[in-house]
């Protein structure tokens, strides 16, 4: 036997030198203990976070999943972040009460045609040929029309 | 790999998957299964059975949160290990000068052992010694290692690890481990020279 045989030979006996039998139970209690006063200390949310993260890295989820979530993550925060539009006061004068001079309006439903229609100041009436390109353009006056709803 | 081998691993992969899945039942039996070998690596580092229990404590807890990034690209025995490894090094630093050994008693089963009764019919020293001081002549020479060439010679010669496992969980080449093996080997023969004659 050379001196590495009885070196490797030597230093392998100290495979002998092991806990008791019981040691390996008590371990593993001693070690739940551990583990259930760990998952105490910590917040319901934080363990979601984890489970959540648990489940989206398992070993059959598509990793597109990750990219999907953050997509309709990034969308919904902008649909509750942008501005909702809120009527105020200046459009509620526009409507009700109009100014006194000329308003130019464009009037077609074909977006290539533009077609500018002159609206007289209140208690002015239209010329003639202006009542014609009226008519010509967006019909007759209706006889009754609805009344203005200020919004 | 034999088919022994390739049992175990799939059934460790398995219960790392179930554990990954929230059973802890599954990980409880991974603990079971792995306290023995991570205490010998562990005993065997620090010489003292009570920070032995202290650091296998920390090694479950630290596999049991570290879990879900485990992707089984190594077996576990080698990730588990390389996490056993680096908590004892951590702890041996900050442990410094004040070392106290405490022993296990040496299995009374050693003196039917093949090896023990080859060495003990060649070599009056090893004969000699009784059982308590030949392990009390090894624990001395084994901590008078450096810890990285102490952890190498634990897991080769004591535990029967391939270099090439060893490499993996230290996170060095095969080569430097050889390279690591016979320098420890070599200071170890000065260190047990009275047994070695």
């Amino acid at each position: 036997m050379n001196k590495d045989d009885k070196l490797h030979k030597l230093l392998r006996l100290k495979r002998y030198e092991h806990p008791p039998e019981e040691f390996a139970g008590e371990f593993l209690e001693k070690f739940q203990r551990r583990q259930r006063g760990e998952l105490m200390r910590r917040s319901s949310l934080g363990l979601c976070w984890e489970r959540l993260q648990a489940w989206m890295e398992g070993p059959r989820r598509p990793v597109f999943l990750w990219g999907a979530a953050a997509a309709y993550a990034v969308v919904m925060t902008g649909f509750w972040l942008w501005p909702k539009p809120v009527p105020d006061a200046a459009t509620t004068m526009m409507v009700g009460t109009l100014p006194p001079q000329v308003n130019t309006q464009t009037v077609s439903t074909n977006p290539a045609v533009e077609v500018n229609v002159s609206t007289p100041a209140p208690g002015k009436r239209r010329t003639p040929a202006q009542e014609q390109e009226k008519e010509r353009v967006i019909g007759p006056e209706s006889p009754s029309p609805a009344p203005l709803r200020d919004l | 790999m034999t088919d022994g081998a390739f049992t175990e691993k799939e059934q460790d992969r398995l219960l790392v998957e179930r554990s990954q899945a929230g059973d802890t039942a599954a990980f409880d039996s991974l603990v079971l299964k792995f306290t023995p070998r991570l205490y010998a690596l562990v005993y065997n580092m620090t010489a003292n059975r009570e920070d032995t229990a202290d650091v296998l404590q920390e090694v479950f807890a630290r596999a049991y949160r570290s879990l879900r990034k485990f992707r089984g690209e190594s077996g576990f025995h080698t990730w588990i290990h390389s996490i056993a490894v680096n908590l004892t090094l951590n702890f041996l630093k900050r442990r410094n000068r004040r070392q106290m050994i405490s022993l296990e008693e040496m299995d009374t089963a050693v003196e039917k052992d093949s090896d023990y009764m080859e060495l003990a019919a060649a070599s009056d020293p090893v004969r000699e010694a009784g059982l308590n001081e030949l392990q009390q002549h090894l624990n001395h020479a084994l901590q008078q290692l450096s810890e990285p060439h102490r952890a190498v010679v634990i897991m080769f010669d004591i535990q029967g690890m391939a270099h090439a496992e060893i490499g993996k969980i230290l996170g060095t080449s095969e080569g430097t481990i050889r390279s690591r093996l016979h320098y420890a080997h070599r200071q170890l023969k000065g260190l047990l020279a009275d047994l070695m004659n």
